[in-house]
């Protein structure tokens, strides 16, 4: 079973993303032998099986509950662990977006990292194209290779071991478009070149987080004849809603802190809820990711 | 699903082919979209036409130059050139509307030459170069930027750019944002991901964005996938999707369904005679919409989300995403709100996106100086599943975590 296809009921085996609430998630592979517990009680994975995907799931002492979701590439790279510095979905959506992947599409992703954009690259190209990844770090490398196995995606994800910024890629007239995330990309854009496609029009994405590396790719990517070079940055911001609103003062009931009714015990009407809703942003945000820099790269015209 | 169920896309599927709806970028800067008819001419006004035949079978994203008597060839592309910085500074530059030292009429004479071919674009630009009398006295950065400026105006490239997704929605944003509901390129692409749109995806979309986002949905599924498309009662005005290019193969997946289709108490189908093609695909699509389990909703519209959602919600199946846009925040905010009190929804968010471009040339690389001030915001959710006697039993002790805002 792919990894982003959706099935309704969880069986034994399954991927399985609890969740707990926004900002606490964790993943469980099911193996009715085993419990998952956390300081709302005990789970049973026995229980988990036949349930269906979305529904919710109360200890065994009834005491709290969890949510049990399917696992998207999206909620995986919330519960991935972090080996590297992971890309986040801003990020991820604008250069999918920019490098217009599809079904049939084949890509190249250096390095691998944690595997949060693998599986989002997979989920896009599947089910007929393909993801060259490349890592350097070898540990990594094999954590990363084991995960696409286990989530089925290893058919069209092709994982290798090497430092393409001193031996290349080794793929020729082969890829659609190319990321890099790598601490000097500038070295691998003259193998990137043979990658591509060379009688059709490729996209390339490089991802750094410093403004020295983007004016040095982007020298680069001029330099090996990559046209249309530009570059952005994609963020997002959380609006929240705060629990308390609605509440009124009126002559008669001076709200207290003893006596006030306590909102978070009852529904609020309608009314209530009508009335003056904010948002109000978080404390802090990310301010900065990575800068994205896009190429194209052009056929040679010689002809 | 075989490899057999979706072939690899046909090489030619990425070549301009004719009657195909393309994109020009011309030498201003500005995007136009075109269709290649051949035989024809393609007139782009002040930078002159070209046969449509010429730029047939080249791969997308070359660009061309346009010749003499009407054709075009492929030329290359501009690329970034380093800047020298110098002494010069504009301290002796005053505005001086005779810096110029061709008349109005001379100029006009030379991009007529420029157009009939008996002077090239480079000739015409060198000409108006030299006879600019503070020129010589610029820093090299303006001089670069003053020769930037003339090819904008007196440019003869134009490059063909392949209609994908992201280019149909920069066209539109820049050109009319207000046919797209004012969604941007980034947020569109957040809507893709958090939909977990791909090759299978059987997706529910309400769209008044004239068919941009069911055009998001239709470029990821492959022919295993379905759209189901909700529209009004009395018309459909998907216009994005005749810039798309989008195989019969995929088309075939996209069904249409109106408002008063959709629920289950509506009127009986009527088979007339001479309608029984279209009778058959919307009950075809009734069946579709109401087996329910679909992977997800998408809504981009100018109705009431919770509205849309109270009618729709119950055909999507377990943890599958719910994404709503809106270009104003607070649509959202009553709408997430409420989906808060709501048993089937989980972690309704709001987001707001942020995007910002970069001029990256040689030793001037700064943020542009305008950027689009607001690229909409999104409300995402989960599907929550609630069944039976015991599920609402559990639901009570959820809900007050749902409303003091801990889920």
């Amino acid at each position: 079973m792919p990894f982003f296809r959706f099935k309704d009921t969880i069986e034994e085996g399954d991927l399985v993303i609890v969740y707990i609430n926004r900002d606490n998630m964790t993943s469980i592979t099911v193996d009715r032998e085993k419990t998952y517990n956390n300081r709302y009680g005990l789970f049973t994975h026995k229980d988990m099986i036949g349930k269906r995907y979305g529904t919710m799931m109360s200890s065994s002492n009834g005491k709290g509950f969890i949510h049990l979701l399917f696992p998207t590439p999206e909620l995986w790279s919330l519960v991935v662990p972090h080996r590297t510095q992971i890309l986040y979905q801003p990020d991820i959506s604008y250069i999918s977006s920019y490098l217009d992947l599809k079904p049939g599409k084949k890509m190249i992703e250096s390095g691998t990292g944690s595997g949060s954009f693998s599986h989002s690259i997979a989920r896009s190209l599947a089910p007929n194209g393909h993801l060259y990844s490349f890592e350097f770090h070898e540990k990594r490398f094999e954590t990363a290779k084991a995960e696409f196995e286990q989530h089925g995606i290893s058919d069209m994800v092709t994982i290798q071991h090497r430092d393409v910024c001193k031996l290349g890629f080794g793929l020729e007239n082969e890829v659609d478009a190319v990321f890099l995330d790598l601490p000097a990309p500038w070295e691998a854009i003259p193998s990137a070149r043979t990658a591509f496609r060379q009688n059709l029009v490729g996209k390339l994405c490089s991802f750094s987080p410093c403004i020295e590396q983007v004016q040095r790719t982007c020298e680069a990517l001029s330099d090996n004849g990559f046209t249309d070079i530009c570059m952005f940055e994609v963020l997002v911001r959380n609006h929240d809603i705060p629990p308390k609103q609605g509440t009124k003062v009126n002559g008669t009931a001076k709200p207290s802190k003893s006596d006030a009714p306590s909102l978070a015990l009852r529904r609020l009407t309608q009314e209530e809820m009508n009335y003056q809703l904010v948002t109000k942003t978080p404390e802090e945000c990310r301010g900065h990711t990575s800068y994205l820099t896009f190429a194209t790269f052009i056929p040679d015209l010689s002809d | 699903m075989t490899e057999v169920d979706c072939p690899p896309k046909p090489l030619e599927c990425y070549l301009i082919q004719a009657h195909q709806p393309v994109i020009l970028k011309l030498p201003s800067g500005n995007h136009k979209f075109v269709k290649v008819v051949p035989g024809e001419y393609c007139n782009l006004g002040k930078f002159g036409k070209f046969q449509n035949d010429d730029i047939i079978g080249r791969p997308f994203g070359l660009t061309f130059e346009i010749i003499d008597r009407g054709h075009a060839r492929p030329a290359k592309a501009q690329t970034l050139d380093a800047v020298e910085e110098t002494t010069a500074t504009n301290r002796e530059i005053f505005d001086n509307p005779a810096a110029q030292q061709l008349s109005h009429e001379e100029i006009e004479q030379l991009k007529k030459s420029s157009l009939a071919g008996d002077v090239t674009h480079e000739e015409l630009i060198g000409k108006v170069v030299e006879n600019n009398l503070s020129f010589e006295q610029k820093t090299e950065f303006s001089k670069a930027k003053y020769i930037e400026r003339k090819k904008k105006k007196f440019g003869k490239k134009f490059t063909v750019v392949e209609p994908t997704l992201h280019n149909v929605c920069n066209l539109y944003f820049s050109k009319n944002p207000m046919k797209i509901r004012d969604l941007r390129v980034d947020t569109l692409s957040q809507v893709v991901t958090s939909a977990n749109l791909n090759a299978y995806s059987k997706i529910l979309v309400v769209d008044d964005t004239q068919g941009l986002v069911l055009s998001a949905a239709l470029s990821r599924i492959s022919p295993l996938g379905n759209v189901i498309a909700v529209h009004e009662s009395d018309s459909v005005s998907y216009d994005v999707l005749k810039h798309m290019n989008f195989p019969e193969s995929i088309m075939e997946r996209l069904h249409l369904i109106s408002w008063s289709r959709v629920s289950r108490d509506c009127a009986e189908l009527v088979s007339y005679e001479r309608r029984v093609k279209a009778y058959r695909r919307t009950k075809a699509t009734q069946e579709l919409l109401w087996g329910g389990n679909l992977d997800g909703i998408i809504i981009a519209s100018h109705y009431d989300p919770v509205s849309i959602l109270d009618e729709l919600v119950p055909y999507i199946g377990g943890s599958r995403p719910i994404v709503v846009y809106s270009p104003d925040k607070e649509t959202l905010l009553a709408a997430a709100a409420q989906l808060k009190v709501k048993p089937d929804y989980l972690n309704p968010q709001i987001t707001e996106s942020w995007m910002r471009e970069y001029q990256v040339l040689p030793g001037r690389t700064h943020p542009t100086m305008t950027m689009s001030a607001g690229g909409g915001y999104l409300l995402t959710a989960g599907r929550r599943l609630h069944i039976g006697r015991v599920g609402v039993i559990q639901l009570g002790v959820g809900l007050e975590h749902l409303i003091s805002g801990e889920l």
